[in-house]
């Protein structure tokens, strides 16, 4: 059932790594500070993470807001640092990023491990045999329902037309009308709202420490690849797939592997089908 | 051929060797200015990043093909060098020799299915890589002692000559790995000037035009990712005997991996020599804010990471483009 959260995460990171082919590496410590954020939340008003999901999701907002804006768009177009044939800037941006929030958090709230325990938070639901733990349910369910919404929202609007128009091309979707760098930003915060939602589930399940999420940068990384890259469905269907190798990884083998096995299933990927399962463009 | 002898040797003329012949020179005479144990650290590790940055620079900012995880090789070497030593009883300096052929090897055979890849996936099937080879270390503890890593034990000294060697003083060390540094700096900086450099540089331009130029491009790319495995391995090796140890964190870890990124991009991305320079300025940036805020404080890699978004934004070039436009 872990794959409902990794399907969260990966939404977003398909998102943003589809429309502006940027590998947000930071993805994951993103989703740690709305994980701290939820955690502040809880001890100090005392509003249940999920009711107060609004708050990890608004904090994000305004990261995403500042990143784009004053961090990615200054890089984009000097063409300063091209690397086999592709822009770096941003990817190696986003890992400073990285870097600064998880030592930043590391100084402001300490390396500890801290829980967040609400009632519900080893509540189980037995069905048939099968035992299903609360709040991987409603994991799940939301990023069931994100992906049809975000799938619907991408499809059927015309800022989600607009947004698909300027993934498959930039130049061309300038040309037509579309405000690139309005796009751009829009789609940075969609994502980050997104992860701003699976950081707070999350806080329900998962220890919140400094370095929580580079793991997960990592496993929405594979997801997204193993999914197609900028597709909704890919991203859910392949966080399932990672979330049930994983499983039978620890139960069959050995534990220590469990992060193993998303890795290699990654490498393979790329190496033999490098559009993934549900993605249309070649790598 | 009175040209071809001024271009071969005209390194030996450039300002750029004049410039690094005097910090040969002073680095080379610091110890008996009573730098003391401290400062003889300081300058052998500043000086195992100049070859791991170099190396780097050879596969990322020439090839093109950037590297996320150079640590794959660091790792690689390091625990070589210490499984000689721990598991067999042999010399850890057998590592200088075995570490970097173990790395020439393993570069060339990731290399094949990895150069299917290109940019950013290219670079993250290389952190991927190196994630799986630290879960490895961790795992298999009968051959890499596990998340505690090797122990190197203290070798017995050296007679050379009648001479008494002692191969665990840092300034013995120090005297290694200086005269190494050079020469691998050297070697890569042959490399990147000769014939096989320029093929480099135009599979990072451009990959279709350089295959149809009739550039191999797999096979410069193989060598490229080679002589990255060779030096980084080498300097992984000699690292470990410089810390007595190996682990999984020190020597397979994302953020040694990120702040190898960080050195690449600071000197320059596209320059061996720019080595140099990061090298040692953020060993020292970073040895200076651990004494200022204490070992285990947080801020070094906060600083590290603010430096690279402000030097990505400001100088993607690298420090070294604000002297010279050169290939160096």
């Amino acid at each position: 059932m872990t794959g409902g959260l990794y399907g969260l995460i990966a939404l977003g990171m398909t998102l943003i790594f589809g429309v502006m082919h940027v590998i947000n590496f930071a993805h994951g410590d993103f989703m740690m500070i709305a994980m701290y954020v939820s955690f502040f939340m809880f001890r100090y008003l005392g509003v249940d993470p999920l009711l107060g999901i609004f708050a990890p999701i608004a904090v994000m907002a305004a990261v995403a807001f500042v990143v784009e804006r004053y961090l990615l768009r200054l890089s984009r177009g000097r063409g300063q640092l091209i690397l086999g044939g592709k822009d770096l800037t941003g990817l190696l941006i986003l890992v400073g990023v990285s870097m600064m929030l998880e030592n930043g958090a590391q100084a402001a709230f300490s390396a500890n491990y801290l829980t967040l325990t609400v009632s519900y938070s080893n509540a189980t639901i037995r069905t048939g045999g099968v035992t299903v733990s609360v709040p991987y349910l409603v994991a799940f369910v939301c990023a069931i329902v994100i992906m049809v919404m975000l799938y619907l929202f991408l499809g059927r609007t015309d800022l989600g037309r607009a947004i698909r128009a300027t993934a498959t091309n930039r130049d061309a979707a300038s040309l037509m009308g579309i405000n690139v760098d309005r796009i751009n930003l829009v789609v940075w915060i969609i994502g980050l709202m997104l992860v701003g939602t699976a950081g707070a589930l999350m806080s329900l399940v998962f220890y919140i420490y400094p370095t929580v999420g580079i793991n997960f940068t990592i496993k929405a990384f594979i997801v997204t690849v193993l999914g197609g890259i900028g597709s909704p469905i890919g991203a859910v269907v392949g966080a399932m797939i990672l979330g049930l190798a994983e499983s039978f990884t620890a139960y069959y083998w050995i534990t220590g592997y469990t992060n193993a096995v998303g890795l290699v299933i990654f490498i393979v990927i790329l190496v033999v089908r490098p559009r993934g399962i549900f993605g249309r463009s070649t790598v | 051929m009175e040209q071809a002898s001024s271009a071969r040797f005209g390194f030996l003329k450039s300002n750029r060797f004049r410039i690094l012949s005097v910090v040969a020179v002073v680095l080379a005479v610091a110890p008996s200015f009573g730098i003391g144990v401290y400062g003889e650290y300081v300058l052998t590790e500043a000086l195992v990043f100049v070859i791991v940055t170099a190396a780097w620079s050879t596969i990322s900012g020439y090839t093109g093909q950037v590297v996320l995880g150079p640590t794959i090789f660091f790792g690689l070497g390091g625990y070589a060098s210490a499984y000689l030593a721990a598991r067999m009883g042999l010399s850890p300096w057998l590592g200088l020799i075995v570490g970097p052929i173990c790395g020439l090897i393993f570069g060339l055979i990731i290399g094949l299915p990895f150069f299917r890849l290109h940019g950013p996936y290219f670079a993250l099937a290389t952190l991927a890589l190196t994630e799986v080879m630290g879960l490895v270390a961790t795992n298999e503890q009968q051959y890499t002692g596990g998340s505690v890593g090797l122990q190197i034990p203290f070798q017995p000294p050296l007679n050379i000559l009648g001479l008494s060697i002692d191969l665990n003083s840092n300034l013995t060390q120090y005297y290694i790995i200086l005269p190494m540094a050079l020469a691998c700096t050297y070697v890569m900086y042959r490399i990147a000037m000769s014939k096989a450099g320029y093929y480099f540089t135009a599979i990072r331009d451009d990959e279709d035009t350089a295959m149809s130029l009739g550039v191999n491009v797999l096979k410069y790319k193989e060598i490229a990712f080679a002589v990255c495995g060779f030096f980084t391995a080498l300097a992984g090796a000699f690292y470990a005997n410089f810390l007595f140890y190996v682990s999984p964190d020190a020597f397979f870890g994302i953020q040694l991996a990120l702040i190898i990124l960080v050195m690449g991009v600071l000197g320059g991305a596209d320059t061996i020599l720019g080595a140099w320079i990061s090298g040692f300025l953020l060993t020292l940036v970073q040895e200076g804010l651990r004494v200022g805020f204490g070992a285990a404080a947080a801020y070094p890699v906060l600083i590290v990471g603010a430096m690279l978004v402000l030097l990505l934004l400001f100088l993607p070039k690298g420090i070294i483009r604000l002297f010279t436009k050169k290939r160096v």
